[in-house]
């Protein structure tokens, strides 16, 4: 079961969001200051660049996986590596994902309650997701868009009220080193072209329309940005000890302590996505696993998820130290290597591979053309010979093949 | 030779000598005739008329074989068949024919002498309208057959019969039309009835259970309906109508959800009207199945949510109660649950009373008593009445209502949101008759938004929807 072009392309503005409106506009902060937006865009724009090159692999792919369309190129053990790198993504995106809902909603919207009594019946929900497959995903994931987009575009608007725009200025003013400084701290938060690769063989490029893409990844980046913009601009040099934006935006604009009964129903939206940003990158941790470990079972692999999740859920939770995991900078180069560098190995492998298979298409045209040419030179030769042999003449053997120097001819015609 | 006698004795055995079996002996020349029949089953008159007037009356001159010369030039019916096995000719006696036991050659004759008694035609109590026709099926499906031929006087419209059920031998039609149905979905429904191994069919129900993909799941997978001008709008929207006989609702499938929310009087009412009344529906579903829990997510976690004069309404009211808003709230929908089974299998005369009961004296009194708080009784009862905005009154979405309960008193407004994500998912899993469950939102599907929330004119609507698996997309003829 495949997913949509469009399905897909809402999945993308899923990925792409996923990680950039709850607490990684105030960890930007503490590093860019004012400009912790610009640091955040050239990321989103540096990942939709590379989405490109990643749609380009997954159309060739057709009905392949990544490991089988690798392999065709580099061999098994290269395949394998690869594919090992990239099931690490999603691991370290759910493992963030998992800590940011956490945060979200026992730290933030519900101190009366356990982590666990949450993660469980999340575990249970994104499974179940996961295990019924891409296509299913992709539904529920097309049926919340809007309402999630609605939700995220009231917030903003609302936050737009205490904005202080001259908060802005001066842009760049400590120069742009901060700015590559905080990229590189907070790798882990963003990139989708690695990742995006998992999805090869399960995406129907039967109705593509490329401006489907491009329109879900420019909404991803608005919205971000708006919401950044909204945060900063409202909280101003407060924003480092906010780390929840999306709903501390609600929370500036009534000046209140506490959320108010509009932004606590969008908020809670926003607890969708989540839900959902979780059973993408559970789906492709599973298809990684499958992968590497050659598990045919959908349950199998989904069984593996959960029990991960669960352990998580417990282990994860008491462990202070496991929450700056995510900044270490082994994470970090983990993630330069699988989202950034194998991929673009991928694009060159497999655009050098394209190249090279449209000059032996094109040389095995040109000798196809020669064969048909010389056939038909035969063939009139033969008819010759018959109008010939009617003749009584003497029968001529038809050229088998023609001169190189033909051969050039040919390709220029 | 066989001997009638000992034919007619078979029978007698076969039906285990029931009393409402007769024969009647009737000399055609040189020939003993046995007329049997099913006394209850058949018309006499017919029977007389069209049976035993003309073999008693028949004067003139014999001619070749019995059998042939009174099938072909005595018997006054339209419908006369010889049967070669005593089994099928019993079968055709217990269909209210009449049956003809030639002696000497030992033939079988039957003749349709069937007694039929229907209902006259009707409006359907469940779908009544204010515009449209008010003509609904009834249980003979030899005349609802009849209503649907009248609608759709063409000769694409197909009906393949089977005979289903070990001892009611129930006539099941399916019907569609030839062109615009798709052929997959004919042939699957058709395997999935021919398959039916039970010992009886006594309403569609009975029928709709094997054609549902997922049986155990409270989600209506097979649509249905009492009308036939819906079947109709339906069957040329490349849908397969089902038929059965003694029963007034005819199945139709692929369903999707959206049909729930879809009633017939939106085809003849202005669009921006049905429009609207449809984003009412939704809302109302919407309002039906999540307020009750939502409520008792706010009372227990999320009171910061409500304004503060409303908060201090409610906890005034809410004061000295002395159950928890969850148990609250599930008692009154419970009650709810309870008054509305009542009032349904109670006589009609005892209905209104049974409503003044529970509205007033039970509502009023626990109210009164410091058992319930008014506003957990203004909610539910919100949500009840919220329940009949829907034309097809789902009664899943009850069954929801209280799981939405459970799941707000235990996790407050993000178990409320965990669990639609959940209830979504498993939606978008239902994939009947190549249909999706959930199209055209889930799966978007540009096209069939015309007729999903927004109504579009009806001469906008050229095709059929992409959502239902049919084979003719255009639904008007290219110029």
């Amino acid at each position: 079961m495949r997913m949509s072009y469009r399905q897909a392309s809402i999945i993308i503005f899923y990925m792409l969001v996923a990680f950039k409106v709850l607490s990684l506009p105030s960890l930007v902060y503490q590093t860019c200051k004012n400009d912790g937006y610009l640091a955040v865009l050239i990321m989103m724009v540096v990942d939709a660049i590379l989405l490109w090159g990643s749609l380009k692999v997954l159309k060739q792919a057709k009905d392949k996986n990544i490991y089988d369309y690798v392999k065709q190129y580099t061999g098994s053990v290269i395949a394998k590596i690869f594919v090992i790198a990239l099931t690490l993504i999603p691991l370290i995106h759910l493992g963030i994902k998992t800590k940011g809902l956490e945060w979200f909603l026992v730290k933030n919207l519900y101190t009366q309650f356990e982590w666990f009594q949450f993660a469980i019946p999340v575990s249970l929900v994104t499974c179940y997701m996961i295990y019924k497959g891409i296509r299913n995903i992709g539904r529920v994931s097309e049926f919340f868009v809007w309402i999630i987009v609605i939700g995220v575009t009231i917030i903003i608007i609302k936050g737009f009220g205490a904005v202080d725009w001259s908060f802005f200025l001066p842009v760049l003013s400590k120069g742009i080193k901060p700015i590559f400084k905080a990229i590189y701290d907070y790798l882990a938060w963003f990139g989708i072209g690695g990742e995006l690769l998992l999805f090869a063989g399960c995406i129907d490029f039967k109705n593509e329309k490329k401006s489907r893409v491009f329109f879900y990844s420019a909404l991803a980046i608005i919205l971000v940005q708006l919401v950044l913009w909204s945060f900063y601009g409202a909280y101003g040099i407060m924003a480092s000890t906010h780390n929840f934006a999306i709903s501390d935006i609600s929370q500036i604009s009534n000046a209140n302590i506490a959320l108010d009964e509009l932004s606590w129903l969008i908020v809670s939206v926003w607890a969708v996505a989540q839900i959902l940003h979780i059973a993408i990158y559970g789906y492709l941790f599973c298809r990684g696993l499958q992968l590497i470990f050659n598990i045919k079972n959908d349950t199998v692999a989904t069984l593996i998820l959960f029990l991960i999740l669960i352990l998580w859920i417990f282990w994860g939770e008491h462990t202070i130290a496991l929450e700056k995991l995510f900044l270490h900078k082994s994470i970090v180069w983990i993630m330069i290597v699988a989202q950034y560098i194998i991929p673009i190995i991928i694009f060159a492998i497999s655009f050098i591979k394209k190249k090279d298979k449209k000059q032996s298409d094109a040389q095995s045209a040109k000798s196809q053309n020669i064969i048909q040419s010389t056939q038909n030179e035969g063939d009139k030769a033969s008819n010759a010979d018959k109008s010939s042999n009617l003749g009584g003449g003497k029968q001529i053997k038809p050229k088998s093949k023609q001169p190189n120097k033909s051969r050039g001819k040919y390709a220029k015609v | 030779m066989k001997s009638a006698s000992r034919i007619l004795n078979k029978v007698k055995q076969i039906l285990h000598f029931s009393t409402d079996f007769k024969v009647r002996e009737v000399q055609f020349f040189d020939t003993q005739l046995f007329i049997t029949y099913i006394a209850p089953l058949t018309d006499n008159n017919l029977l007389n008329e069209s049976v035993i007037k003309p073999l008693v009356e028949y004067d003139e001159q014999l001619e070749g074989d019995v059998c042939t010369f009174i099938q072909e030039q005595v018997l006054a019916n339209n419908e006369v068949q010889e049967q070669e096995d005593i089994n099928q000719f019993v079968t055709e006696l217990l269909k209210g024919r009449a049956g003809i036991i030639i002696d000497k050659s030992g033939k079988l004759l039957t003749c349709d002498v069937e007694k039929i008694v229907v209902r006259p035609i009707q409006e359907p109590p469940s779908s009544a309208v204010i515009k449209g026709p008010r003509e609904g099926f009834n249980e003979s499906i030899k005349y609802n057959l009849s209503l649907i031929r009248h609608k759709l006087p063409t000769p694409d419209l197909v009906i393949d019969s089977f005979s289903v059920g070990k001892y009611t031998k129930t006539q099941v039609a399916v019907i569609y039309l030839q062109d615009i149905a798709d052929k997959n979905v004919v042939k699957e429904v058709e395997r999935r009835i021919s398959k039916i191994n039970i010992d009886g069919v006594v309403d569609s129900y009975y029928i709709s259970a094997y054609l549902q993909s997922k049986p155990q799941s409270i989600f209506k997978q097979v649509g249905d309906t009492e009308k036939p001008d819906i079947l109709v709008s339906k069957m040329l929207e490349g849908r397969i109508g089902i038929l059965v006989d003694g029963s007034p609702i005819v199945l139709t499938v692929p369903f999707i959800l959206i049909e729930d929310l879809q009633a017939s009087d939106d085809y003849y009412s202005q669009p921006i009207k049905v429009t609207f009344l449809r984003i009412l529906r939704l809302i109302g579903v919407v309002l039906a199945v999540l307020l009750p829990g939502t409520y008792v997510a706010i009372q227990l976690y999320h009171y910061k949510i409500l304004p503060t004069e409303f908060l201090i309404t409610i906890m005034d009211t809410t004061q000295g109660i002395p159950f928890t808003p969850f148990t609250e709230v599930l008692f009154i929908v419970l009650l709810f649950e309870i008054l509305y089974e009542a009032n349904l299998h109670m006589p009609q005369y005892m209905g209104m009373a049974l409503s003044i009961v529970g509205a007033l004296i039970l509502g009023e009194t626990a109210v009164n008593a410091g058992l319930v708080s008014p506003p957990a009784v203004m909610i539910v009862a919100l949500s009840g009445l919220t329940f009949y905005v829907v034309p097809n009154q789902a009664s899943q979405f009850s069954l929801l209502r209280i799981l939405y309960v459970f799941v707000g008193a235990t996790l407050g407004l993000f178990g409320i949101l965990a669990l639609s994500v959940w209830v979504i998912s498993y939606l978008s899993s239902f994939d009947t008759y190549e249909s999706a469950y959930l199209a055209p939102a889930a799966p978007y599907i540009k096209g069939d938004m015309k007729d999903f929330l927004i109504k579009a004119p009806l001469e906008k609507m050229k095709t059929r929807p992409q959502s239902i698996a049919n084979n003719k997309r255009n639904r008007t003829r290219q110029k």
